[in-house]
């Protein structure tokens, strides 16, 4: 057998006799290190991936949605100057009846020939990927969304009213849905025959174009598309929509990089805060091992060697913890961009390490260790032998003692037992600042995420604003808005009914060449469903019929536009001059929104008195008594014959985007835990420390006659102590924290900067679960100490 | 104490450190725990606080058998009963000697609350600490700081204070101040056991304990043979016999073969010689502490006087054989030479008794 040296094997011994110890350094070095590898391999999976597999869809460059046109004009298209290939699609909306017995809304598309189409390509899932005549392929969160199976068969409601059946004969998913995803629309994919069988024509009403170069060039796409729109006008087609998206980014990749930024940089905190704690264990460590120094010294070990040795241990250290987190953060990874993938519908390369996130946790691992054990390591080489042999190190003369210490020795009228508890708590002062440091990070994260999540919440509130109703109506046709608010206010349940008409107007710049397109809304002159967020200007008043409020999206192509400035609009035809009073804080999205007056507008469409759409206010607002009325309003129209296109609770949207909002506040939980986590572990191992280092004062106090109450009585409240401290320091640093972390996910998410809320459930929920920390990390040490006997704690000197 | 055996176990097996001891200690008493290291001086006090079990055997403080209370029943009953004093003062630094002094007191409950400053400063006033009330320990000198735990051993008013050479790290004058203070305590009814490596100490107090090797070594031994080693006095120790006689009972009889050396432990003989007319006379009369049996062992076989109870009361003797305390002279030549003195003494006694 091969000798090792002593000193390994003292490294080794020091290892293994202090199972604890090691643990406790291995872990809490280990779950930085995880978070690091989790997040840095999601990021780099991500971020990757996600745009791979978007590019690999083919995504239509420009997308326009217009007026009946066939095959033909297909072909035109494709030999448009810069365009690659030119497809079509028709899209058709219609009802669809949910495994749930509700009728839910549903895009079908139509694709002229499956074998030959290469833009938006969908990656199968299930089933076949080719539909014939009277089936469907249902998208895969459509198909989770209805709660339908492969083979099912459909029934489906068409634009006429009459009801048709499909069988769903496959499942696919498009990389290419991007918003669509994130707000929950609903498609299934038809062959061109099956279009009759729906009532529709076989022509399209989509034009998807790829450009020739310069895909990802945003500036080149968007000349690419007035060219385009240019060409269409010319050939006398309307434009609905129109739509432009680079082949290589995600349109959702730069909230999700911000995203998973935000995640990366709460990981690199957990990591810090682990370094502290390392530092603390270490502390003790030289600490205890002051001796055995002395002796190394004795036998003629030099400073160099018992540095070398030391950090030996310390790498020894990082080594075990990366044999945990490696594997353990590459497959939280995994996992989590399997998730986010899953999400944005995108699909993942395969692989499972990312070298680079392996580096960086190699990296992490053993510097943060390192520069965190230095010092102490440094500091205990440097006694000598008879400081060492004598457990004191000479202290450098009498100091004049701490502002803290002569406070504390200042406090009376406490019991002696409770004194000894406080003094204690602040003997190892640096020790204590690590740990209150690593605790109040913990718990301002820990705070912050639920602040944030109330930010968020209050945002998506702030934009439901916009569509207040509990019941949306839309029909086909206008209808009398009196007649229509007789029939609704007679349902049960229904308390107010507002008429709004909603119109698509084209923006003409100053060489009058179409911009873009606007979506109008104009509401009732009093409506009770509308209180806009301004961030300039007013709200339309009451006979102001040229005045338009728009949203923020407008700022992006007219970043100076103020209230007062006019602008071009073309409804139905007409163009007119709108003045604008108010820019209202929106989705943040990129779509146009604007709203004017009802007068106006419905003179221009020519449905005086007259609307499309209805929104109801019910008695509740909950969900379920939204679907309830709407199943009834949708029933009682149908019978008397109305056209009614769509009938939605107001909360289906909301929901549909919380639940993102939740899967990212879960995220960031996830990483508060994990910095909680390095809290107590740190608060955990500063206890038992001071244990350990008071094991001749428990010795003494039990001599004096202390019971078990009163031993453990002393460690719980210098728990206590601690934990009531770094939570008021939490509670302090939650706020800063918090408007970061707010403003950073909102402006991913919306936009726009965060308007700042403040939740006590984080602050209760931190309290409860720092209490929890310091009685569970107190406990171990609080019996331990309880149970040793005096000769052992007499013994430990 | 009845008959504790106290082993630990070590690497290198098995080991006693006390063997069967037997002993008490009574209210208002000053007594010295004495004995060389290792001799289970500490182990024995141990025994008492409750700091350590006994492997076996029965330990009772005032009226409660301590040896099945678990630790925390320990401490209180320590809280209570008992007022220890460490050698190296043990004093919590984070604590000004008022407090020090308060805490058990705090622990105990037993004083009211608003009675415990002026008891402590009252305490502190006792040992001449009262103007450094406030001061932290590691503000005042060794024997200050070993005055304020002794302060603090008397904070509930315990009957029992126990100290582990409380002496031993103070100058002589600190030393001596500890002393009598303990031993004014004593006066005052506490029954105080005092581990001390002090034999100067020692022989002031109102009785010693010697340990040796875990074995308490008879008194007698100790206190009559002091040029005697630890292990030659235990040896004596074991080889004693403990014989009683009621009046009219001879112990020894003039003229007749004797095997042992005797050592009077309780009661008074006297010692009766024939003279020539045959006549018994009284030559001597011995009391508790004497020996007698010397003439014998060193040169004759047989008794040279008659030796029975005197003033009509009962007395008892400790017998040692007559090879064991052969085999203690071939070693311990002092010992040999104090009996050698004796012997000659009581010879001269004896003749001239007989002549006359």
């Amino acid at each position: 057998m091969s000798m090792i040296k002593p000193r390994w094997r003292k490294i080794m011994a020091d290892l293994w006799e202090n199972k604890a110890r090691t643990l406790l350094v291995v872990l809490s070095i280990t779950i930085g290190v995880f978070a690091v590898g989790m997040v840095a391999g999601a990021y780099l999976i991500i971020s990757q991936d996600l745009n791979i597999s978007y590019a690999q869809a083919n995504p239509a460059n420009i997308q326009v949605r217009t007026d009946s046109f066939d095959e033909d004009y297909v072909n035109v298209a494709g030999r448009w100057r810069g365009i690659a290939q030119a497809e079509a699609r028709r899209e058709v909306s219609v009802r669809v009846l949910t495994a749930a017995g509700q009728w839910d809304k549903l895009s079908l598309i139509a694709i002229p020939d499956y074998k030959k189409s290469q833009i938006n390509q969908m990656v199968a899932v299930s089933g076949r990927t080719v539909p014939r005549r009277r089936e469907v392929v249902l998208e895969k969160k459509t198909l989770e969304a209805l709660g339908v199976q492969l083979g099912d068969v459909l029934e489906i409601e068409l634009r006429d009213g009459s009801k048709q059946v499909l069988e769903v004969v496959g499942v696919v998913m498009d990389p290419a849905l991007g918003y669509g995803a994130f707000m929950g629309e609903r498609s299934g994919y038809i062959a061109r025959q099956t279009l009759s069988w729906v009532h529709e024509p076989e022509l399209y009403n989509q034009l998807y174009l790829t450009a020739a170069e310069n895909v990802d060039d945003r500036a080149h796409l968007k000349a690419l598309a007035d060219s385009v729109h240019e060409a269409l006008k010319r050939d006398g087609m309307p434009v609905y929509r129109f739509s432009i998206a680079q082949t290589n980014f995600h349109p959702l990749s730069s909230i999700v990089n911000a995203l998973v930024g935000i995640l990366l940089l709460l990981g690199i905190l957990v990591v810090f805060l682990s370094g502290s704690l390392i530092a603390n264990t270490l502390q003790a460590l030289m600490g205890q091992q002051l001796r055995q120094i002395g002796v190394m010294k004795l036998v003629g070990a030099r400073r160099r060697q018992v540095v070398q040795l030391y950090l030996s241990l310390i790498f020894t250290f990082s080594i075990l913890s990366l044999v945990i987190a490696i594997p353990a953060g590459a497959w939280a990874a995994v996992a989590t961009a399997r998730l986010a993938a899953d999400l944005l519908n995108a699909t993942l390369q395969p692989h499972t390490l990312k070298p680079l996130a392996v580096i960086i946790q190699a990296v992490v691992a053993v510097a943060v260790p390192l520069l965190a054990g230095i010092s102490p390591v440094l500091k205990g080489a440097r006694v000598s032998v008879k400081e060492a042999m004598s457990g004191a190190v000479a202290s450098t003369g009498k100091k004049r003692p701490h502002l803290i210490d002569r406070l504390l020795v200042n406090l009376q009228g406490l019991s002696r037992v409770l004194l000894v508890s406080l003094r204690n708590t602040f003997r190892r002062k640096g020790r204590l600042a690590l740990t209150l440091f690593n605790l109040m990070l913990g718990g301002a994260i820990f705070i912050s995420v639920f602040n944030v999540r109330a930010t968020l919440n209050q945002k998506i509130e702030d934009m439901s604003k916009y569509f207040k109703a509990d019941v949306n109506l839309n029909f086909n046709q206008p209808y009398r808005i009196r007649q229509v608010r007789n029939i609704a206010s007679r349902i049960e349940g229904v308390e107010h009914v507002e008429g709004w008409v909603i119109s698509n107007g084209d923006l003409i710049d100053s060489d009058g060449v179409v911009e873009g397109s606007v979506t109008l809304f104009a509401p009732p002159e009093n409506t009770r469903l509308l209180e806009p967020v301004l961030l300039a200007g007013r709200w339309l008043q009451p006979g102001e019929e040229n005045g338009i409020a728009v949203n923020d999206a407008f700022w992006k192509d007219h970043p100076h536009l103020a209230p007062g400035d006019t602008l071009r609009l073309k409804i139905a035809g007409q163009e007119r001059e709108w003045v604008v009073v108010g820019i209202l804080q929106y989705t943040g999205m990129d779509d146009l929104f604007a709203y004017v007056s009802y007068n106006r507008l419905s003179r221009l469409l020519n449905m005086e008195g007259g609307a499309t759409s209805f929104r109801l206010v019910t008695r509740e607002s909950s969900t379920a008594f939204q679907l309830q009325v709407a199943q009834e309003v949708d029933r009682v129209f149908r019978d008397l014959g109305y056209q009614v296109s769509k009938v939605e609770a107001g909360n289906t949207l909301n929901e549909s985007i919380n639940g993102y909002i939740n899967i990212l506040v879960i995220f960031l939980q996830l990483l508060a835990v994990l910095t909680a986590l390095v809290g107590g572990i740190g608060l955990a191992g500063t206890l038992s420390m001071n244990v350990m280092e008071r094991t001749r004062e428990i010795g003494v106090l039990r001599a004096i006659g202390a019971h078990n109450r009163i031993v453990i009585q002393l460690v719980l409240v210098e728990g206590l102590v601690i934990c009531l401290l770094s939570f008021l320091m939490s509670v302090m640093v939650s706020f800063p924290v918090t408007a970061v972390l707010a403003n950073v996910v909102s402006l991913a998410i919306f936009n726009a900067h965060a308007k700042f809320t403040l939740t006590p459930l984080g602050f209760l929920i931190w309290f409860g679960l720092a209490l929890l920390l310091a009685l569970g990390s107190s406990i171990l040490p609080a019996r331990n100490a309880s149970k040793m006997t005096i000769r052992e704690v007499l013994a430990y000197e | 104490m009845r008959n504790i055996v106290k082993t630990f176990t070590t690497p290198a097996g098995l080991f006693a450190a006390l063997k069967g001891v037997d002993v008490s200690f009574y209210p208002g008493e000053f007594v010295g725990v004495t004995g060389k290291s290792g001799s289970g001086k500490s182990t024995l006090v141990n025994m008492i606080t409750g700091i350590d079990r006994p492997t076996s055997g029965e330990v009772r403080v005032g009226d409660t058998w301590i040896q099945h209370l678990d630790e925390s029943a320990m401490a209180r009953l320590r809280g209570k009963t008992m007022g220890i004093v460490f050698q190296f003062y043990q004093l919590l630094p984070m604590l000004s000697l008022l407090e020090n002094v308060m805490l058990p007191m705090d622990i105990a409950g037993v004083t009211p609350p608003e009675r415990r400053h002026p008891k402590a400063m009252q305490l502190l006033d006792l040992v001449g600490l009262a103007d450094s009330a406030h001061k932290m320990p590691d503000a005042v000198s060794g024997g200050q700081q070993q005055a304020t735990a002794i302060a603090r051993a008397l904070a509930n008013d315990p009957p029992y204070l126990i100290t582990d050479e409380p002496t031993g790290n103070l100058d002589s004058g600190a030393a001596e101040n500890i002393f009598n203070l303990l031993k004014q305590l004593s006066r005052q009814g506490k029954t105080i056991v005092m581990i001390t490596h002090d034999p100067k100490l020692a022989g002031k107090m109102d009785r010693q304990v010697v340990l040796s090797d875990g074995e308490i070594i008879n008194p007698w031994v100790h206190k009559l043979f002091p040029m005697l080693t630890h292990s030659q006095m235990l040896f004596l120790t074991h080889n004693l016999q403990q014989q009683p006689y009621q009046p009219g009972e001879t112990i020894i009889h003039e003229g007749e073969f004797i095997a042992a050396f005797y050592i009077l432990s309780r009661g008074e003989v006297e010692i009766a010689v024939k003279d020539r007319k045959g006549e018994e006379q009284v030559i001597n009369r011995l009391s508790a502490g004497d020996y007698f049996g010397e003439i014998e062992l060193l040169e004759e076989n047989r008794a040279i006087a008659t030796v029975r109870p005197a003033s009509g009361k009962p007395v008892e003797v400790l017998a040692v054989k007559r090879n064991a305390i052969l085999e203690i002279l071939r070693e311990a030549e002092a010992f040999y030479d104090a009996l050698k003195h004796l012997l000659l003494q009581r010879r001269a006694e004896n003749t001239a008794a007989r002549s006359g």
